[in-house]
């Protein structure tokens, strides 16, 4: 079968052959599956991707209740993202007064954010104001989820000039 | 941070709330055949493995010794016939990769120390029913991040008990063990899982805190003081288990997690190199201070002085490691038990020198498409949470990797720790299970709330109200034109 | 923190990469070397997995080979000090010595086969040794000496390749290291390989050498007429006898050589002087150690020098201090057969590779017949066959002779230790106008070369004749 092998020893060499293309094989196959994979959540990842923007919009928040905090932390507004209880939310709060999924903030067809109330119970106010449905963001609006006030920051649109 | 209220434990107390389409409903019967056809493909090298001993051996394959082996493939079946029933999202490629070097663990095990394969296959099994239960148990992942205190705490009792009671059951010194009658368990194991989870939790919490400089050090922007003492703490902690258990490999471990959570945390480099620093400075002191930590330098540095005493398992390592070649001498045809304790400490060495070059190489390739795999469902989780939680845990697996690699090809000093899924050890095994199993939890929720997310966007898009200020402003939303 | 990852991630993949090279450098760059590091102890144990190749005959008859634990098995007693033995304690002789490499595996690894066990890393299989040892031959001139201690020689004289090769009391070269004590203290000494490494005075048989140097130099014809009345004379002092006075007081050399006169071979000896005669001895091989694949003893003329006329005479008729081997004895007669020419024995025809079958292996070595230079002219070692063929027709050599076939031959009678019988010898050559083969046969204290040695001659002459003729 191989010359200078005993059938035995032939066996044994083959097998390990095999070996070693059964481990190629399958490094190989995982690592298609896992391109795979990475193409398709690239493409479903939006602003993840390479189009990122340069200074993405952002939430700061201003005031809150004692169990969220501290004053001042800030969320980029980096793709659509739900603000809740609990998952699926993508940012938790521990605030009782907030609902499972609370509000949405997603992209805006001309640029720019919407906060869509997501039927809470105790409801998502822009500057004080309790929102049927989806707003369009301007800069400095305030944005009030349970005790929690965000303020709106979008750095390509000047923040002076506005008054309310 | 207080938890408040149990009722968010239990499920949907808001679900009233949600439009009908969005309640949660169990899906049985997922199918997953992504995962089924790589599972089988990953059972090859490890089945060969068995056929290459049986032809070395000239033992028929269906010998007692290669059970264990079939075994363990009946355990992987078993697992994803579990994930299809319970109709679970979670990755595909995590369990295949996991079974293909749980596989030629298992072929190593049963050609190096034949009597151990069954026990090998027992600790499989359990990892895996760690790994199932937490996949498909009623549970959810972020109340990790809410009782990260009380894992914190636990995970102290854990390093204070091992301090205390700690037990050597092999004779090799250091006391990381603790002993529950007949069985020994390494706490350091359980403990790595835990540190991520604490951590993940504290530094999303902290995120912004830390990375808010009120004071300055030269160029180094320090954050609030007090934010500082974990990371104090860490770098005691590591340092510890340097001097008093002597477990350099787990400090370096530990400390790898840390310093990478923190650089995925806070984004600054600063802070890496700050704690990279201060580790080696602690690192430098131990070599100078104590003894043991410079023996084990110095002959890393030069195995030739003592070559059959101290450095004994380094020399003997190099030569089988030189002995391998491309293709390897077969398995049970080589001479890896020449190396002391090469089941635990010197596996890969044991596959390079049977399997060869080409083996060691697909090893690792494994591992960086595991790593790949992993970090990728770190970038898609949506939660800084949850990318946080996925990044420390495919860390672990990452960072050992080196670390015993690196030690077992004399990049590092060699240390204790085990190649994950591969090396022979009980709590090894466990640990690596349980970090799989969490893993597989977080992906499956990724999947399901993107899933809730998917069914929300199909909704009727609600009526726009029209507030003053979007009046005032004369914008529009995008509902008015989608609405209609 | 998204980018974060990314980078975290980009730092594993690199330090995976750098393992990754750093295990190609320890199994490819330094792989090599640590493989073969003394101290590696794989070393050992792949010498010991060797499979060690077989030893076989001509026909392919398996003389030696390895049990799977690697116990070598002699299958041919009458072998046993050609082959030799391998012993970790006492070392290795033989041809197991002379193709040590070959037989462990460590040369001959140029043919696919070998590269293909390389590559596959299994152990070194060892190749396959056949020796020119005719196994009829041989078992033939085993029967013919029997128990008594001597050795005989059988030589193929067209290629120098020795045909058969007893060495009597025989060698069992199994368990050696056991039976080692007993082997050294035998007084029959079967650790020695008669036919090479035994020594001997060469008695009449060295008559072949004198009169070759004579008939070539001219000093003697085969008519010159020469004079043994009495059947002795005296050299200052020294008195030199005939075994058995010739039949008549005058002959011609032809039949001084047939009735092997040592007055008229001591007057040749003089008349030769000792320059010629060393000069003719060392063209024969004489006063070296023969070239062979096993060990051989260096023979010599005499230690003596300038020798003194009685020990030139004495010496002229094979006495003296002469000490031959009887492969020398063969290598001499095979010389006078092949017209002059000084064939280099050999015993190793060829080395394969160990095939599925026998002589299936592809062949890593053979040996081409060469040629040692001419001792005499061709006209001289004509005259010498016919000289030989008148010994055995008309002289002492009759018992050596076959119907139908024209053998030639010289016996010898050599002077052992005072008090004890003399070696036997004989040397025969057939046939004699073709010569094929060149039978040496010596019985240690046999007494009459004619009587000992010559009738043994006979039967082995026959079976190397029939086996050669194919």
């Amino acid at each position: 079968m191989v010359p200078g092998l005993t059938m035995n020893e032939a066996t044994g060499f083959l097998l390990r052959i095999i070996f070693i293309v059964s481990l190629y094989a399958f490094v190989v196959v995982a690592f298609l599956v896992l391109r795979r994979q990475l193409r398709h959540a690239s493409l479903s990842s939006g602003p993840e991707g390479v189009g990122m923007q340069p200074v993405s919009s952002r939430l700061i928040l201003h005031a809150c209740g004692p169990d969220d905090g501290p004053v001042g932390r800030v969320i980029d507004l980096e793709r659509e993202i739900i603000i809740g209880r609990r998952p699926p939310s993508d940012v938790l709060v521990l605030d009782d007064s907030v609902s499972s999924q609370h509000a949405q903030f997603v992209p805006a067809a001309g640029g720019g954010w919407l906060v869509r109330d997501l039927e809470s119970t105790n409801g998502t106010k822009v500057n004080d104001l309790r929102i049927g449905a989806s707003v369009r963001l301007a800069t400095g609006d305030r944005v009030e989820i349970g005790a929690m006030s965000w303020r709106y920051v979008d750095p390509s649109s000047p923040f002076e000039g506005r008054t309310r | 941070m207080m938890v408040v209220g149990s009722q968010s434990l239990l499920g949907d107390v808001v679900s009233r709330n949600r439009p009908q389409g969005a309640t949660r409903r169990r899906r049985w019967l997922r199918p997953r055949w992504v995962e089924f056809g790589l599972l089988m493909l990953g059972f090859a090298p490890g089945l060969v493995g068995v056929a290459v001993l049986s032809s070395v051996w000239e033992r028929s394959l269906l010998d007692q010794r290669f059970w264990p082996a079939y075994g363990f493939v009946i355990a992987f079946v078993a697992c994803h016939l579990v994930l299809v029933v319970a109709g679970t999202r979670s990755s595909q490629l995590l369990l295949p990769l996991v079974a293909c070097l749980a596989g030629i663990g298992m072929v190593l095990v049963t050609r190096l120390v034949p009597a151990l394969a069954p026990r090998q296959l027992l600790w499989i099994v359990l990892g895996l029913s760690v790994a199932m239960t937490v996949t498909v148990g009623p549970w959810e992942t972020y109340l990790l991040a809410r009782f990260k205190y009380s894992i914190a705490a636990g995970g102290i009792v854990l390093v204070a008990l091992t301090l205390v009671a700690g037990t050597d059951p092999n004779g090799s010194g250091d006391r990381l063990w603790l002993g529950f009658g007949a069985y020994v368990f390494q706490p350091s194991e359980l403990l790595k899982v835990l540190l991520v989870v604490f951590l993940a939790g504290y530094l999303v919490d902290k995120r912004n805190e830390l990375t808010q400089s009120r004071v300055r050090l030269w160029v180094l922007p320090l954050p609030p003081l007090a934010h500082l003492l974990p990371v104090a703490a860490m770098w005691g902690f590591c340092l510890l288990l340097l001097i008093v258990q002597r477990d350099l490999g787990s400090a370096l471990l530990f400390y790898g997690v840390f310093l990478t959570l923190l650089y995925v945390a806070l984004g600054g480099v600063w802070y890496v190199i700050v704690s990279m620093g201060l580790f080696l400075g602690g690192a430098t002191l131990c070599y100078f201070v104590f003894a043991h930590v410079r023996v084990r330098v110095e002959i890393w540095l030069d195995p030739w002085i003592d070559p059959l005493g101290r450095s004994f398992q380094i020399i003997q390592a190099m030569y089988s490691l030189g002995s391998g070649g491309l293709f390897g001498r077969g398995f049970g045809n080589g001479y890896p038990l020449y190396v002391p304790a090469t089941h635990t400490d010197y596996p890969f060495v044991a596959l390079a020198e049977e399997a060869g070059l080409l083996a060691a190489v697909g090893l690792l390739l494994i591992y960086a498409v595991l790593a790949t795999h992993g970090l990728s469902m770190a970038i898609a989780a949506r939660q800084p949470y949850r990318q946080l939680l996925t990044t420390g845990l495919v860390a672990i697996i990452v960072l050992q990797v080196i670390v015993i690699v690196g030690g077992n090809l004399r990049l590092i000093p060699l240390t204790g720790v085990t190649l994950p899924f591969v090396s022979y050890g009980g709590s090894s095994l466990l640990g690596s299970f349980l970090l799989v199993g969490l893993l597989l939890r977080l992906s499956h929720e990724e999947q399901m709330d993107q899933s809730r997310r998917d069914i929300r966007r199909l909704l009727p898009e609600p009526v726009v109200s029209l507030q003053p200020s979007n009046l005032l402003q004369g914008r529009e939303g995008p509902g008015r034109t989608s609405g209609q | 923190m998204i980018s974060s990852i990314r980078k975290v991630g980009n730092v594993f993949l690199a330090m995976l990469a750098v393992l990754t090279a750093l295990v190609g450098y320890w199994q490819v760059v330094a792989g090599p070397e640590l493989a073969l590091a003394p101290g590696n102890p794989r070393l050992a144990q792949d010498e010991r997995r060797v499979v060690r190749g077989r030893i076989l005959d001509r026909k392919g008859r398996v003389i030696v080979d390895s049990a799977p634990d690697g116990y070598r098995t002699l299958h041919d007693l009458s072998l046993g000090s050609v082959v030799g033995y391998r012993s970790l304690r006492y070392g290795v002789t033989g041809v197991e010595r002379a193709e040590d490499a070959s037989l462990a595996g460590r040369t001959g690894l140029a043919s696919v086969a070998n590269a293909f066990r390389a590559l596959a890393q299994v152990p070194r299989q060892g190749a396959d040794v056949y020796l020119t040892i005719d196994p009829a031959v041989q078992t033939v001139a085993a029967t013919a000496l029997g128990n008594s201690r001597g050795a005989i020689v059988v030589m193929d004289v067209r290629t120098g390749a020795v045909l058969a090769m007893v060495s009597q009391p025989s060698l069992d070269t199994r368990n050696v290291d056991e039976r080692w004590a007993s082997l050294l203290g035998d007084e029959g000494k079967p650790l020695i390989n008669r036919p090479s490494q035994g020594l001997y005075v060469p008695g009449s048989t060295f008559k072949v050498v004198t009169a070759a140097a004579a008939l070539d130099t001219g000093i003697m014809t085969p008519s010159t007429p020469v004079t043994d009345a009495t059947g002795e004379t005296t050299i200052d002092g020294f008195r030199i006898t005939d075994a058995e006075k010739p039949p008549r007081p005058s002959f011609d050399f032809a039949h001084a050589f047939a009735w092997s006169s040592n007055v008229v071979f001591a007057e040749v000896g003089l008349k030769l002087g000792e320059a010629r005669l060393r000069d003719y001895s060392m063209r024969f091989g004489v006063g070296t150690a023969l070239p062979f694949d096993l060990d051989t003893s260096a023979t010599s003329l005499s230690r003596t020098s300038p020798m003194p006329a009685p020990l030139l005479a004495s010496t002229g008729f094979g006495q003296g201090e002469l000490l031959l081997s009887p492969l020398q004895v063969a290598v001499i007669g095979a010389t006078i057969a092949r017209g002059g020419d000084v064939p280099r024995p050999y015993v190793i025809r060829e080395v394969r590779e160990r095939g599925t079958e026998v002589g299936m292996g592809a062949t890593v070595r053979r040996t081409t017949p060469s040629s040692l230079g001419n001792a005499v002219s061709a006209s001289t070692a004509g005259s010498m066959r016919a000289l030989l063929g008148l010994a055995v027709e008309e002289g002492f050599s009759q018992a050596a002779s076959i119907p139908g076939v024209r053998v030639g031959g010289k016996t010898g009678t050599a002077q052992s230790v005072p008090g004890q019988a003399d070696h036997a010898w004989f040397v025969g050559i057939a046939p004699l106008d073709a010569p094929r083969v060149v039978v040496v046969v010596l019985r240690e204290f046999g007494g009459w070369g004619a009587e000992a040695a010559a009738p043994l001659a006979r039967p082995v002459l026959e079976r190397a004749l029939a086996s050669t003729a194919e």
